[in-house]
């Protein structure tokens, strides 16, 4: 029923009298909807692809695999309705409003109890073994794409598919400058070393990230994110991740970085959850924890 | 070492999920009456396999893409009041059909202005495939995983080789 409300109303010309923008001017390509059938408000989400190559695969495996989908800690994606010119898709998304960014600005004192982000990254991984278990990656996890209901803490990961899926979009992806802060080092190094690997490292950086307020590894830009890596967690070498030259050449570039005591840069963390996050955080992904060890960690255990 | 490549094998659980979702997307006892008693055009839809057969062939795609490509015509004409004397549609159903299934199943998928070969009886711009695209999507409701024999056979190896792990590729190979 939902579709065909939102298709009509999608197909009138004045569009923005029955959707308010979200934040208009900082998010394009976002909106605010409500079904009529159920009164409920929704995240409506447009993208336009490039003719040649027809709709993107990746989009379609995407929303194939999203709908199927339902997780308490995975935003649900209710329905995909086609333009009326059918050169244009809206993704229909349950809406929430908080994201972890605004949630630690707003809240930085429920922040500081430690019960609270135990809460909040077990629902992170929680979320993230979901997907995995479906053989999806994410790829662009961060605070951004993480929303909490204040009332109940509850929190919910979105946006899969936008922006990574169509990489030729008319859309631009207007936090991509600060993506770059959660990319894993493999990835940094080589964009085909794509597994579920690469997400653990995120939820890692977002981790440290609910503790100190801060990120944890914040770069000027993309090119130095590597640099700001290595410069904490160490350079890596054959010995601490085999393989490593083979696809990454350009290692001896690099000043030979010790590792640095997370301790310290993450102060007020317990230890076990020290223990966990230099588990998330290993640089070689094959030996990085998987979402479902990272949940049976002593750090969830009381 | 964690292990990134092997997925565990189906449950009995993942197993009687699959027939409820075989069962969700049959495409009916009606769909095949309809076909043989002339209300679609049985013809036009054996064209369209035969042409999807030769592409596949000529592309050398797997055989999921294969049956793939036929379910989605299948369910997609069961579900959509087609125009019978239009040959033309029935080509482009068949080519956003293919292009679809090889997005989802191949690694490498020629562009869709390529995949027009094998005497195609009309030539379709991008434009129009990536319209068709869409509707055949929306009208399967983006439920292009489709549970197929192939699904089974994982299940069915599972069983047969008790809870030793066997790794994606042999079945894929099976």
């Amino acid at each position: 029923m939902l579709r065909f409300h939102v298709l009509r109303l999608l197909t009138m010309a004045h569009i923005q009298l029955q959707y308010q923008l979200i934040a208009t001017g900082i998010t394009k390509g976002f909106y605010r909807g409500w079904s009529l059938v159920s009164s409920q408000t929704v995240t409506l989400k447009q993208l336009g692809f490039p003719n040649q190559i027809g709709v993107p695969g990746s989009l379609i495996k995407e929303i194939t695999a999203l709908l199927q989908i339902k997780h308490p800690n995975i935003i649900e994606l209710m329905e995909v309705v086609n333009s009326k010119e059918q050169t244009s898709l809206m993704l229909v998304y349950e809406f929430m409003d908080t994201s972890l960014t605004s949630f630690m600005r707003i809240h930085p004192k429920v922040m500081k109890n430690p019960q609270t982000i135990k809460g909040l990254l077990r629902q992170i991984l929680l979320a993230v073994y979901h997907f995995h278990s479906f053989n999806i990656v994410h790829e662009g996890i961060k605070p951004k794409n993480m929303f909490i209901d204040p009332a109940t803490n509850t929190l919910k990961i979105t946006d899969f598919i936008w922006p990574r899926s169509i990489s030729n979009s008319i859309i631009e992806d207007p936090y991509e400058e600060s993506t770059f802060y959660y990319k894993a080092p493999e990835i940094l190094v080589d964009k085909k070393q794509v597994t579920t690997a690469v997400d653990v490292w995120s939820v890692g950086c977002v981790f440290a990230e609910m503790v100190t307020g801060k990120p944890l590894f914040p770069a000027k830009t993309e090119f130095n994110q590597l640099a700001k890596i290595f410069s904490i967690m160490g350079t890596p070498s054959e010995e601490t991740w085999p393989g490593i030259s083979g696809i990454y050449p350009y290692l001896h570039v690099y000043s030979n970085c010790k590792p640095k005591d997370l301790r310290k840069l993450v102060p007020g963390l317990e230890p076990a959850g020290i223990d966990l996050l230099n588990k998330l955080l290993y640089m070689d992904p094959k030996k990085r924890i998987p979402a479902i060890k990272a949940l049976e960690h002593e750090y969830f255990q009381n | 070492e964690y292990s990134v490549i092997d997925f565990p094998l189906q449950s009995d659980e993942c197993l009687s999920l699959l027939i409820e979702k075989e069962c969700e997307q049959f495409v009916g006892f009606g769909y095949f009456k309809r076909l043989t008693d002339g209300d679609l055009d049985f013809v036009a839809r054996q064209q369209a396999v035969d042409w999807i057969r030769k592409v596949h062939t000529h592309f050398n795609f797997g055989p999921l893409c294969a049956y793939l490509s036929i379910n989605y015509l299948d369910r997609f004409l069961a579900a959509y009041e087609f125009p019978k004397d239009k040959a033309w549609m029935m080509q482009l159903l068949a080519v956003a059909c293919l292009s679809i299934a090889s997005k989802m199943e191949e690694t490498e998928v020629p562009l869709v202005l390529d995949l027009q070969v094998c005497e195609s009886r009309f030539i379709f711009e991008a434009k129009t495939i990536q319209k068709m695209e869409l509707l055949v999507l929306t009208t399967l409701k983006w439920r292009m995983q489709t549970v197929t024999p192939f699904s089974f056979i994982d299940a069915f190896i599972g069983k047969l080789d008790g809870d030793r792990s066997i790794s994606r590729s042999v079945i894929l190979k099976s």
